[in-house]
């Protein structure tokens, strides 16, 4: 991209229009590249992601200019438990608010820590917002109609996921690990409304562009890594939960429909199935793509893996104690 | 990338949300219910590049003087993807690839009242349903839609069920049997058909859920607006 001023150079709105044309020229051609049954299904599968997340990004992204532009450090100070240690299991229940999946809860974390929220609350409530809203409970309860116990071991073991990961964050976590432009305020404005249209466009543009990445990823492993994998893993508890917990991160499913999916699997036992639920919404491909390029790679690189192995402790965990070993 | 281009991607990425919404085009990907989802965050998405893109114009906004955003790095360029897809491809629903990619799982424990006998014409999702709990019983007269697809070198009547979006979709399938089988296995495959037959609802234990249907009379149909179930 140019720094210069002078109108002459290419810029970046030149390049969008030179793409365009040339997308509309050899649209034939991209058509053709694109009829193998394969590419087709990626695809689709791409474009659905998209399409079904994009909206859950723009209701995330007006909560978090709607913070940004109306909600003061002040009275979130208020709110929360002035003990870090207090507010994280605090900011986890509060993401019972959010009637959203994953995609919503990144930009809205986003502003907390802006905001001057403790970061061991604002991700503890990244963590359990997907997880324990009641959508997605009641979709749960849904899909298991014969095993009223899912519902409670999912809202556990999700929950658990996001406090042990604020309290770790809490002993370990270092601030500069979050890049520093995430603790910058909203951008400075005329007004409040102004600030919530700054706010909400750039969370848009910016986290926009990472739910295209992860969507991309999730597509094309969707098909490399079918379910197929799930087949034989009957009989081998422990290997299930792991084959389920990669599964989890690969196929990057909405927190609203993973219940659907988990219930088709009926050929595996039912902690691994719940393992699934518990990982999916803390950490996929979709959403470490959002978190890397919210808050910063070397966060990412750090939370991501930790909150892996913590949700599936937690979900073997709550499994375990509300269904038994099966 | 430069305001003015942000703008215009998100301009387009909302005009594409809401052009899909627009028709039946949205149901390849997502659930008849998030129509009217898609259609208010394509207006938020045009709303705020409309208000971003005069509030720059009247020299409104401070950012970089020079005209661009530095903190959102390459990312919104990405955007520019799925609006190319969407305009140039549109890929359709998924279909034969999809079934033929995927095992077939269980289907909902659906609890359904009993039917009532002589023939029927049911869902595929709620047929395979009803021919492991029972309440569909062996030789009935059956009628299912679903599109045509190989797998394991069996000819299949199958459906995708969604909950959400495309990347969730499970495949339910009957297996096609007898010789009306000809017909159907000389049609391309992702082919729209309406099959009666009468049922062999054991036949679903063994073979991974999809009963068996000896065929007596099949039609090519069209494709119907949501190529998916529930």
């Amino acid at each position: 991209m140019t720094t210069t001023e002078r109108p002459a150079r290419l810029n970046s709105l030149h390049v969008f229009a030179g793409l365009l044309v040339v997308a509309l020229v050899l649209r034939s051609t991209i058509t053709e590249a694109l009829a193998a049954p394969v590419v087709r299904t990626v695809a689709t599968v791409f474009v659905a992601i998209c399409v079904q997340a994009l909206p859950f990004l723009v209701l995330g992204v007006l909560v978090s200019g709607a913070i940004a532009a109306f909600v003061s450090p002040a009275a979130l100070r208020r709110v929360l438990p002035r003990r870090p240690g207090a507010a994280v299991p605090v900011a986890g229940l509060a993401g019972l608010a959010l009637p959203g999946c994953e995609c919503a809860s990144v930009p809205v974390a986003r502003r907390l820590i802006g905001q001057g929220v403790p970061e061991a609350a604002a991700l503890a409530f990244l963590l359990a917002a997907p997880a324990v809203n009641p959508v997605v409970l009641v979709a749960t309860a849904v899909a298991f109609p014969g095993e009223p116990g899912m519902v409670l071991a999912r809202a556990a073991g999700s929950l658990a996921t996001a406090c042990v990961m604020g309290w770790l964050w809490q002993r370990a976590g270092r601030a500069e690990w979050i890049a520093a432009r995430v603790r910058s305020p909203a951008h400075a404005g005329s007004g409040r409304w102004a600030v919530f249209a700054e706010s909400a466009r750039h969370d848009l543009v910016s986290a926009g562009g990472l739910l295209v990445v992860g969507a991309l990823v999730a597509a094309v492993l969707s098909v490399l890594v079918p379910t197929s994998w799930t087949v034989g893993l009957a009989d081998r508890w422990l290997l299930a939960v792991l084959v389920m917990a990669v599964l989890a991160v690969v196929l990057a499913l909405c927190s609203e429909a993973d219940a659907f999916v988990a219930a088709s699997l009926s050929a595996l036992p039912l902690v691994p199935r719940l393992v699934f639920l518990v990982v999916g919404p803390a950490v996929d491909v979709k959403l470490v793509a959002l978190q890397a390029g919210t808050f910063g790679r070397g966060f990412a690189a750090r939370f991501a893996p930790a909150t892996f192995v913590v949700a599936v402790l937690c979900g073997v965990a709550a499994g375990v104690l509300t269904l038994g070993v099966r | 990338m430069r305001r003015e281009t942000q703008h215009a991607v998100l301009f387009l990425l909302g005009g594409a949300l809401v052009r899909i919404a627009a028709d039946e085009t949205f149901l390849r990907y997502v659930r008849p219910a998030q129509r009217w989802w898609l259609i208010g965050a394509g207006v938020v998405m045009i709303g705020l590049a409309v208000v971003a893109t005069v509030r720059d114009v009247r020299g409104r906004t401070v950012p970089g003087a020079d005209g661009h955003d530095h903190r959102t790095g390459p990312s919104p360029w990405l955007l520019v993807l799925p609006v190319l897809v969407v305009a140039l491809v549109a890929p359709p629903a998924l279909g034969a690839d999809a079934v033929a990619r995927q095992p077939t799982t269980a289907p909902a424990d659906l609890a359904a009242p009993a039917l009532p006998p002589g023939p029927a014409e049911l869902g595929i999702g709620e047929a395979v349903a009803r021919s492991i709990d029972g309440t569909l019983g062996d030789g009935r007269d059956l009628t299912v839609t679903g599109f045509l697809a190989h797998r394991d070198g069996d000819v299949v009547v199958a459906r995708l069920t969604i909950s959400c979006c495309a990347a969730d979709a499970r495949p339910h399938t009957v297996r096609l049997r007898g010789p009306g089988l000809q017909g159907a296995a000389a049609l391309p495959v992702d082919t729209w058909v309406r099959v009666r037959g009468t049922v062999v609802a054991q036949a679903a234990k063994d073979n991974r859920w999809s009963p068996d249907l000896e065929v007596a009379e099949l039609t090519v149909v069209a494709p119907p607006d949501d190529p998916y179930e529930l």
